[in-house]
């Protein structure tokens, strides 16, 4: 496996007519090992890998996030006397929803876009080009730092960089949300170390990919 | 404890005194609230004609307990945030995680970077502290991306280098600089 920096330097050199060589030479001016860049102009011999969920999968243990946290709420509520009927009542909807939700949630990094389908009754897909990506949240509450689960999430400016969604209440709905919704993509109920690692995959996607538009204000 | 130190937070430190202006600000209403209602009580006992009742002495010290353990637990948790602040200003991107028990990581490409500004509140110019903003596009970048509680050399330091950084990403004259050596795993 060449190294996908090095394969990303030279697919941007190519694309502007440099030769392999004088591409060969700069790189060994900046101390690489010559095996290595050999290897990286060789197209044969890579592929970009494609990510799915069944490389870095919502874990089981999400299927439970809520049903665990809504038990919990409810046992200390009756340790002090109270207890809240409707609360249990979400309970088989959780138990139910979830695991459909789960097994009908389907990402995968391709080339161009970041494809996200989704959807148990009516179905939605996104694609999001890498170029317009505008940043990457890895967010951990209280129960993902107690059982080392991580949410990702991808963001672009569509939707007013989430504005209509913004407040109190639809943020806090959005943060436990799946798939997308508004101006990002959310994966929760990943491994701490899943989300890392797909983070480095999309960062380096958003590499290959830049935007050739400049949006930047500055 | 362990500090989350990177190249960038060397170079351009966050102040301690950050750790002092989180704790005013965290304690100041129950300050205010417990010196209210302590006031208030004082003035009602104060001003009866029976004197000064064996109890008082208690409940003065059990509002100051109670004041002092408040400032020592906020101090702690802040000092616990401080240590645990962690900004870096990669080649490509810029990251900031902060948050010691739920933390959340925002990493953003200097293309997608907005906005670049340094402000104080009111406490910040008590303690001569700057807030470093940057921002993309989006409402959560606007909330999580800023490193604050900065001293002036080291926010000038760092709104300087963002800003250079972002405008040698955008300006489309520039070749891209071949990758860094990386040590092998």
């Amino acid at each position: 496996m060449p190294n996908l920096e090095l394969v990303n330097y030279i697919k941007s050199q190519q694309a502007k007519g440099v030769s392999p060589q004088e591409i060969t030479d700069t790189l060994l001016k900046a101390g690489w090992q010559n095996a290595l860049i050999s290897e990286a102009l060789n197209p044969v011999q890579y592929s970009n890998t494609i990510s799915t969920e069944k490389d870095y999968p919502i874990t089981t243990l999400w299927l439970f996030k809520a049903p665990i946290i809504i038990t919990l709420i409810s046992l200390v509520g009756i340790i002090f006397g109270y207890y809240f009927p409707y609360l249990l009542i979400t309970l088989p909807f959780y138990l139910i929803a979830n695991p459909l939700t789960r097994k009908n949630f389907h990402y995968s990094t391709e080339d161009k876009f970041f494809l996200v389908k989704q959807g148990v009754i009516s179905k939605k897909q996104r694609n999001l080009p890498y170029g317009v990506i505008q940043n990457i949240l890895v967010k951990q509450d209280w129960f993902d730092r107690v059982f080392g689960l991580a949410t990702l999430s991808v963001e672009n400016a569509s939707q007013g960089g989430g504005k209509g969604l913004f407040s109190r209440q639809s943020d806090k709905k959005q943060g436990d949300s799946v798939g997308s919704s508004g101006n990002k993509v959310n994966i929760p109920g990943l491994k701490k170390a899943d989300a890392e690692a797909l983070k480095l995959v999309i960062l380096q996607r958003m590499k290959e990919n830049p935007l050739e538009d400049n949006q930047s204000g500055l | 404890m362990s500090m989350a130190m990177s190249k960038t937070r060397e170079l351009f430190p966050l102040s301690s005194k950050k750790v002092l202006k989180k704790t005013v600000l965290g304690t100041l209403v129950w300050a205010i609230l417990l010196l209210f209602i302590y006031g208030i009580f004082a003035f009602i006992l104060l001003s009866s004609a029976r004197g000064i009742p064996d109890y008082f002495w208690i409940i003065t010290l059990a509002i100051f307990g109670l004041l002092f353990l408040i400032i020592l637990i906020t101090y702690l948790y802040q000092q616990w945030y401080y240590n645990l602040y962690f900004y870096d200003l990669t080649p490509d991107y810029v990251v900031i995680k902060k948050g010691p028990i739920t933390p959340r990581e925002i990493t953003i490409p200097y293309e997608r970077i907005q906005d670049v500004y340094v402000d104080q509140d009111l406490l910040d110019r008590f303690f001569g502290l700057y807030d470093v903003h940057l921002s993309s596009a989006t409402i959560s970048s606007g909330m999580e991306a800023h490193i604050d509680g900065v001293e002036k050399p080291a926010a000038d330091g760092l709104r300087a280098m963002l800003l250079q950084m972002v405008s040698e990403r955008i300006s489309k004259k520039s070749a891209p600089v071949p990758p860094q050596v990386q040590p092998q795993v």
